[in-house]
């Protein structure tokens, strides 16, 4: 089952790509495309979480094991901690009310105490907060002294991975992003920490209110009088006054629930009076104590949610995703299969020794016209730009029986199938015992001279004709002495 | 619009070096021996699929006589000679001998321009013409391109030969030309014929759109592979047996391999964005990039000398401190700017020795613990980018039809980062000072890699001595 929290997604992307760098750059580069080109007109955010959706819709089938995701148990710890946030809230709150509204039946309770306590001091706590996240949003939490390249929150990060037994990340460069979310986190348990405690002095409330004979008086020190105090409580109860009139005190109710402990705590009405407070101090726990509270979750929720958010983003590997999901992908051409040549069987290279008993063939005028002076009335000009015909005409015009050929050819020029073709030819103008040498030849004063390797693709070359006659010839020093006709 | 070029021309000049620099593609065959190629490869440039071009490497021309001989043969007028070729194709297409060249003439006949590819380094023969007379028979746009195997010496010969039976001729080397010169012959593709301009143009916005997007993602990459590495720590627990200095050099060592480790994935990455994917086996043949990350050959190669490191922390303190002076009006009649380069210049003198800070303490339950890390050397990160630069800059100017090794010019010489352009060597002395002391945020990880994309456009080879 794929998690459908937004946190178990985060996670479990910036894992995923963590391990997914090790996959080749060109082909999530053509994953990424395809999927950006699909929801470019999305923000950031949704444009990731559509290309997670489609990742893992093309990745195998989900088993069992997708439940026990990375960010699968981090949300189960959160799930968990914020149960107990709530539930050690509301043992906290129900304690505490319950200590408040103490009550042996010889003073009432004294509702300034009480609004001290219980509305007082959790809205410092509140104003306290406030202060806190603005200090934040200012950007005064960035940066950690004595280790500056952790952020300042990473020992919540610590109690994290304490409770999820894994480290929450790997890498340590989104520590800000990371830092800002568990700002976000810990504050939202502890308003779920603040809404328990209200629900717990609520419950208590009702309990106590069931079971027992409440009686709520005022006390205080101060030079107060009964028409300063009610207008005060009237307008604490402002918000519920227009649908809940029985939660309002009255002038005469304010003036009758003053108490002093001097003197036996005589109070100027009945008992039955004194346990018409409750409504009102149920009124204000749930507006003043439980609303703001309910509020702040709600804000804490929506700000940790844009940090999840930010920390989806303010990760290098989802930048990446995010910039190969919006760049053109240029195809350059399939990689092929590169295929080894197959080994060729070298002929032998000797040297051209003894020329006078053999017939010359100059390919593609690959030594001067003129040359050799000695032998030139026995030499054979061919060139590939005569015809085959016009080549054997040139073969025979030697009238004395051909014993050996000796070819010689441009040693710079790789042989062609053509160059073969001739070889060919030339075998079969020999008798059993007749060979032909192959002379690859250079240019004169060191412009060109052959090298091992132009030997070596000559040798590869005729050794697919599989011949023995024929065979292979470092040029003598005579063939390189003449002048060359760049003809 | 699909448009194609046939890469033509005889056994072993080029082509293949040329189709693979063109097309970055390292894995194009290509041998000393003819015959490397056996038919007709087609590489299409693509914009999210879409084609824009297609480079067809072909076999070279191996009989190019007989089927000059045979069109000659055929031919009745000036008029009908590209039906003649495509009656040859036709009529030998099964035919073994001819295979090649019908390989070779089919894309041709099908309306790819033609890029004839010859080897300026050797002298030109008579022999070509029969080729180039086929080509000029096809009656396509042609293009000739002098490539250069070995030194430039018959290139105004081929050029005085070609330019007869070619409307452009341009000298283009496979191994050695620059990006721009590739640029270059996709410009001259354009010219050949007009209905192909718009689709080339696209080709060469997309072309220099992508050598910026491979930039910014290789600056990208190496700042985060070295903000990865400024914040890798290593703790471990001092047991039975084990003295505290025995565990911090594991602790050390472990380090150390997590660097290197994270340095190699930035280099896969830099060489998968310019396409060099199979590098990774030649690159140990070159000492400038393997010698050890941490070893003093390579802090001397790489990194800033001390005097260099003194005078670029003075400098970003004084700097700092000068904010302070501006902030009280300058009453401290410069007091700050004098603290502030005291102490840069001493945090950066006192830090040029030890690598990573060490730290000892105890813990609750009994037992110690040791913490090595974060890296704290004032010349790592030169190091680190020093080493980054130079890898980068070889493989991104290394030409796919290269395939020797990775070759530098920098052994032997000493302090690379010193040869940065003071401006830009103090804005990267700054915001490392400031990501080492004050951590990173998004606005200094963005100065980093400004500074990055300004240091990897330049030459390792050229950049202006920082002395000079």
């Amino acid at each position: 089952m794929a998690d459908r929290s937004l946190l178990a997604k985060v996670v479990n992307i910036h894992h995923f790509l963590e391990a997914d760098r090790r996959a080749a750059l060109r082909e999530r580069m053509t994953r990424d495309r395809a999927i950006g080109l699909r929801v470019a007109q999305l923000n950031d955010a949704r444009r990731i979480l559509h290309w997670w959706q489609c990742v893992q819709a093309s990745a195998a089938p989900p088993d069992d094991r997708a439940e026990q995701s990375f960010g699968a148990s981090l949300v189960r710890v959160r799930r968990w901690l914020s149960l107990a946030m709530v539930v050690a809230g509301v043992l906290t709150g129900g304690s505490i009310c319950a200590l408040a509204l103490a009550y042996d039946g010889r003073f009432p309770v004294n509702l300034l105490t009480f609004a001290g306590l219980m509305l007082g001091l959790p809205t410092l706590l509140l104003l306290l907060t406030c202060v806190s996240m603005a200090w934040h949003q200012l950007g005064g939490a960035q940066g950690a002294p004595g280790n500056p390249t952790l952020p300042r929150n990473r020992w919540l990060i610590s109690v994290w991975e304490h409770f999820s037994g894994a480290p929450f990340y790997p890498e340590e460069a989104q520590a800000n992003a990371r830092g800002g979310f568990a700002y976000w986190q810990v504050l939202l348990f502890s308003q779920l920490f603040g809404c328990g405690f209200f629900l717990g002095a609520i419950g208590t409330l009702m309990v106590l209110v069931a079971t027992s004979d409440l009686a709520f008086g005022w006390s205080t020190t101060l030079q107060l009088d009964a028409q300063w105090v009610f207008r005060a409580l009237h307008t604490m109860a402002f918000p519920w006054a227009a649908w809940w009139p029985l939660a309002v005190p009255s002038l005469e109710l304010v003036e009758a629930s003053r108490f002093y402990r001097l003197g036996g705590g005589a109070v100027t009405s009945g008992p039955a009076i004194l346990g018409a407070w409750w409504p009102f101090v149920m009124g204000s726990l749930l507006i003043w104590g439980l609303l703001p509270r309910l509020l702040m979750v709600m804000l804490c929720y929506w700000r940790t949610r844009q940090a999840t958010y930010r920390l989806l983003i303010d990760h290098r590997e989802v930048q990446a995703v995010l910039d190969r999901m919006a760049t053109p992908l240029l195809g350059l051409g399939e990689t092929t299969e590169v295929v080894p040549a197959p080994a060729a069987r070298d002929i032998p290279v000797g040297d051209v020794g003894q020329l006078s008993g053999s017939t010359v063939v100059v390919w593609n005028r690959a030594v001067d016209a003129d040359y050799p002076a000695t032998w030139a009335d026995r030499g054979v000009w061919l060139s590939s730009r005569m015809s085959a015909q016009e080549v054997r005409l040139s073969l025979h015009k030697t009238a004395e029986p051909i014993r050996s050929w000796v070819l010689l050819v441009k040693a710079w020029e790789p042989p062609t199938l053509e160059v073969l073709d001739l070889v060919e030819l030339l075998l079969s103008e020999l008798d059993d015992a007749g060979r032909i040498v192959v002379v690859p030849v250079g240019l004169p004063d060191d412009e060109y001279q052959p090298a091992l390797a132009d030997l070596g693709i000559w040798s590869a070359a005729l050794s697919k004709l599989e011949q023995s006659r024929i065979e292979l010839a470092k040029p003598a020093a005579e063939l390189l002495s003449r002048p060359f006709d760049e003809r | 619009m699909n448009v194609e070029f046939a890469v033509v021309g005889h056994p072993n000049k080029g082509k293949s070096s040329i189709v693979a620099t063109l097309a970055e593609n390292e894995s194009i065959a290509i041998g000393a021996t003819p015959g490397t190629t056996q038919s007709a490869n087609r590489y299409a440039f693509a914009i999210d699929g879409r084609p824009l071009y297609t480079l067809v490497d072909t076999p070279g021309f191996q009989r190019a006589s007989a089927v000059l001989n045979w069109l000659k043969d055929h031919v009745g007028d000036a008029s009908s000679r590209p039906d003649v070729v495509r009656a040859f194709v036709e009529s030998h297409e099964d035919n073994p001998r001819f295979r090649d060249e019908c390989e070779l003439l089919q894309p041709i006949l099908s309306g790819a321009g033609i890029l004839y590819v010859v080897d300026g380094s050797k002298p030109y023969g008579a022999e070509f013409e029969i080729e180039m007379e086929i080509l000029r028979w096809t009656g396509q746009p042609r293009m000739a391109l002098i490539n250069l195997i070995g030194e430039a010496r018959y290139v105004q010969q081929w050029s005085s030969a070609l330019d007869q039976y070619f409307s452009i001729v341009r000298v283009f080397n496979a191994q050695t030309a620059d990006f721009e010169s590739r640029l270059n012959v996709l410009k001259a593709f354009a010219e050949l014929d007009e209905n192909w301009r718009p689709v080339m143009d696209q080709a060469v916005v997309a072309l220099k759109s992508e050598r910026q997007h491979r930039l910014d993602r290789s600056a990208q990459e190496i700042s985060g592979a070295l903000l990865d590495c400024l914040t890798f720590v290593q703790r471990g627990v001092v047991v039975a047996g084990d003295t505290p200095e025995e565990v911090e050099q594991r602790l050390r060592h472990d380090l150390e391999r997590r660097v290197r480790l994270r340095e190699q994935s930035a280099r896969t990455l830099v060489q998968a964005l310019y396409r060099h994917e199979l590098l990774n086996a030649d690159e140990a043949s070159l000492p400038v990039l393997t010698m050890g990350l941490f070893s003093s050959e390579g802090w001397a190669l790489f990194g800033l000398s001390r005097t260099q490191l003194l005078l670029t922390g003075s400098l970003t303190g004084a700097v700092t401190g000068l904010g302070v002076d501006a902030l009280v009006g300058g009453t401290t009649a410069l007091l700050g700017a004098t603290i502030g380069a005291v102490v840069g210049g001493a945090t950066s003198w006192l830090g040029g020795g030890e690598i990573a800070k060490v730290l000892v303490s105890g813990n609750a339950l009994g037992g110690k613990t040791v913490q090595v890390g974060p890296i704290s050397a004032a010349n790592f990160p030169w190091v680190f980018l020093g080493r980054a630069w130079v890898h980068h800059h070889l493989v991104a100017e290394r030409n796919h039809a290269v395939r020797e090794a990775l070759a530098s010019s920098l052994d032997g010489q000493e302090h690379l980062m010193n040869r940065l352009p003071g401006e830009l060597r103090a804005g990267l002395a700054k915001v490392l000072r400031e990501i080492q002391l004050k951590g990173q945020n998004k606005e200094r990880i963005e100065r980093l890699h400004q500074c990055l994309r300004a240091l990897l456009i330049m030459s390792p080879d050229g950049a202006v001595p920082a002395d000079s």
